[in-house]
């Protein structure tokens, strides 16, 4: 029994050394937290080529100023200009919790578009209501024509949504579906949302996402597909309004319904800024995000920086906004009745 | 822990040798098969850092559930076991916002030879080969808002040398069991899973890159008894030197039943 209670012994020391095996917790000095700032982009970005920057030169022209730096404050800001020589919408630094987040601001974040949800829901669409946690507002435009604002993809698997719309606008003949102003948010949910207009499963886009240590170490190009989804899927005529702030996963969105042959894309060209973004974190916390993939249309052209343009334009003035009418939407009602 | 690993590694490649050459001569004693078959729950302590997922070392305990089923014929034992849990991790580092849900498994299969060519089940020393399979998968929250829970994988599959030493002590029996990886193939996820068309790409990689070792100390009833409690320590160490590394420590505290039959006594 002695020799018991001797191994029983042994196990519980052996049960506090496993930490040690780990090997020491990282640095959190300035120049740990830079390099590794660095070393996860320069292992998981995937844009260096698409936006012509020479990501050596960057490093060794902030890493001095972020050794410098004499308080986190400072070094935020450092780092934030580094990545700010990305000029990626989707590259962003959080260093000290909700509301820090420092991101570069393209052209489209403060683009003029005129677009006005309350004129919508004041002045053209009846008997509107909300999905149970607001990720959709529906009325009806005209006794055939349903309407369907999706203001944001954030979140995740609230797709469903979407079928609770597609019932309360059953009987209509036409739908449209506004993304203006759509952040983005969640890929997954806008693309079977989407799913819900498909007649059949169709290639819409490609992706090329990073998958290796060298900055050229790409997947080749992997399809995305759009397929019916949900307990029945919408047959009759689609018409998409996108705008300049049409980002991202909304964008997604709008190339996946631009594929369906019964949708038509009005408004203006979107943001052009894709990315996949994905999250790391540092040891101090902080937390920073960065693009993992370049996305190409259905002709595998990249629409990064560029937007995709609608099938038919209509850009909204600011005259439109002073008189609270909405152009976009006269447009597509216009082609719609 | 890497001279650790080494050192295992290369003392388990001469043993099987020896074992290997040793099963060329008939083997005396034994030769009447006995099995048995335990269930086993306890809590295992999870400590790893994997920086695919972070920087940061994350530790947590969690359930651990083992069924483990072995078989002696004649000098060679059999040994399987199945074993998995799911496991809760804050880090260990820092006190950031982000988390981990690990949820792992695990399949062994050992076949060990006694080096003195006796019965399988008496006390005394064996070796021979394991084959280890392996999956963990991790739920890495960092807390960003509005960010989904990234997922990361491993996976692996190896084969090495095993060694096992027996022991009569306060009426039952202990052993030792140890194992280590020669050659493995492993999927390690270069990022995030839960994109689109993200997975895992299975690479073949060499004891320079993968080492680890694994083991548990069983104490378990006497051979001439056909039922009774079971306790085992358990632990494995891994060391994947991949562009992004990962380094894990598992230990287990266990307690279970087993069962014998067929013959039970050498």
């Amino acid at each position: 029994m002695r020799s018991l209670r001797a191994f029983a012994a042994a196990l519980l020391l052996c049960a506090g050394c496993g930490g040690a095996l780990l090997g020491p917790a990282p640095s959190d000095n300035y120049a740990a937290l830079f390099d590794d700032v660095w070393r996860q982009f320069d292992l998981h970005y995937a844009q260096f080529d698409l936006r012509r920057v020479n990501w050596d030169s960057v490093g060794a022209r902030y890493r001095p100023q972020a050794l410098a730096a004499r308080s986190d404050a400072e070094l935020a800001a450092v780092l934030g200009r580094m990545l700010g020589e990305l000029r990626d919408v989707h590259v962003s630094l959080t260093p000290f919790g909700p509301g820090s987040t420092i991101r570069y601001v393209a052209r489209f974040d403060t683009a003029a578009t005129n677009f006005s949800a309350d004129v919508v829901f004041e002045r053209y669409v009846v008997l509107s209501a909300f999905t149970n946690e607001r990720h959709l507002q529906y009325g009806w435009a005209t006794p055939t024509i349903g309407y369907i604002r999706i203001p944001s993809f954030s979140g995740a698997a609230w797709d469903g949504d979407a079928d609770v719309a597609l019932e309360a606008l059953k009987g209509a003949e036409s739908i449209i579906v506004d993304v203006r102003n759509n952040p983005g948010g969640n890929y997954t949910v806008a693309k079977s949302v989407a799913g819900r207009f498909a007649d059949d499963s169709r290639t819409f886009g490609y992706l090329k996402l990073r998958n290796g240590p060298s900055r050229g170490d790409f997947t080749g190009y992997l399809p995305e597909r759009v397929s019916p989804d949900g307990p029945r899927q919408f047959r009759g005529r689609v018409f998409v309004l996108a705008n300049r702030r049409t980002v991202s996963a909304a964008e997604n969105f709008v190339l996946a319904m631009r594929a369906l042959p019964s949708v038509t894309v009005v408004g203006d060209t979107t943001a052009g800024a894709s990315g996949g973004p994905i999250v790391r974190e540092l040891p101090n916390g902080w937390t920073f995000q960065l693009s993992e993939w370049v996305e190409f249309d259905a002709e595998r052209r990249t629409f990064e920086g560029v937007g995709l343009a609608p099938d038919v334009a209509v850009r909204a003035t600011a005259l439109d906004a002073k008189r609270r009418t909405d152009a976009v939407l006269e447009r597509a009602l216009g082609m719609a009745r | 822990m890497t001279r650790i690993m080494a050192a295992t590694n290369a003392a388990g490649l001469t043993l099987m040798y020896a074992a290997l050459a040793g099963a060329q001569s008939p083997a005396a004693g034994g030769g009447v098969g006995a099995s048995s078959l335990s269930v086993l729950a306890g809590v295992a302590q999870n400590e790893r850092r994997d920086l695919t997922a972070s920087p940061l070392a994350f530790a947590g305990r969690g359930i651990d559930l083992t069924v483990n089923y072995a078989r002696a014929i004649g000098s060679f034992t059999l040994d399987a076991a199945v074993q998995g849990g799911a496991r809760r991790l804050a880090s260990s580092d820092a006190d950031p916002s982000s988390s981990e849900r690990l949820t792992e498994g695990q399949l062994h299969v050992a076949l060990l030879r006694r080096i003195d060519g006796a019965a399988a089940s008496a006390p005394g020393f064996s070796v021979g080969l394991a084959l280890d399979g392996s999956g963990a998968f991790t739920a890495h929250d960092y807390g960003h808002a509005g960010r989904p829970i990234s997922n990361f994988v491993l996976g692996s599959a190896a084969i090495g040398p095993a060694a096992s030493w027996k022991q009569r002590i306060a009426g039952g029996a202990a052993t030792i069991a140890l194992a280590a990886p020669a050659v493995a193939v492993v999927a390690h996820s270069y990022s995030v899973i839960n994109r689109p068309t993200m997975g895992a790409e299975l690479r073949f990689v060499t004891p320079g890159l993968w080492r680890g070792a694994g083991g548990t100390v069983t104490y378990a009833p006497a051979d001439d008894r056909a039922t009774g409690l079971v306790y085992r320590y358990r632990f494995s160490l891994l060391r994947y030197d991949d562009v992004q590394p990962v380094r894990a420590v598992t230990q287990s505290v266990s307690v279970g039943f087993t069962m014998r039959f067929g013959a039970r006594r050498s």
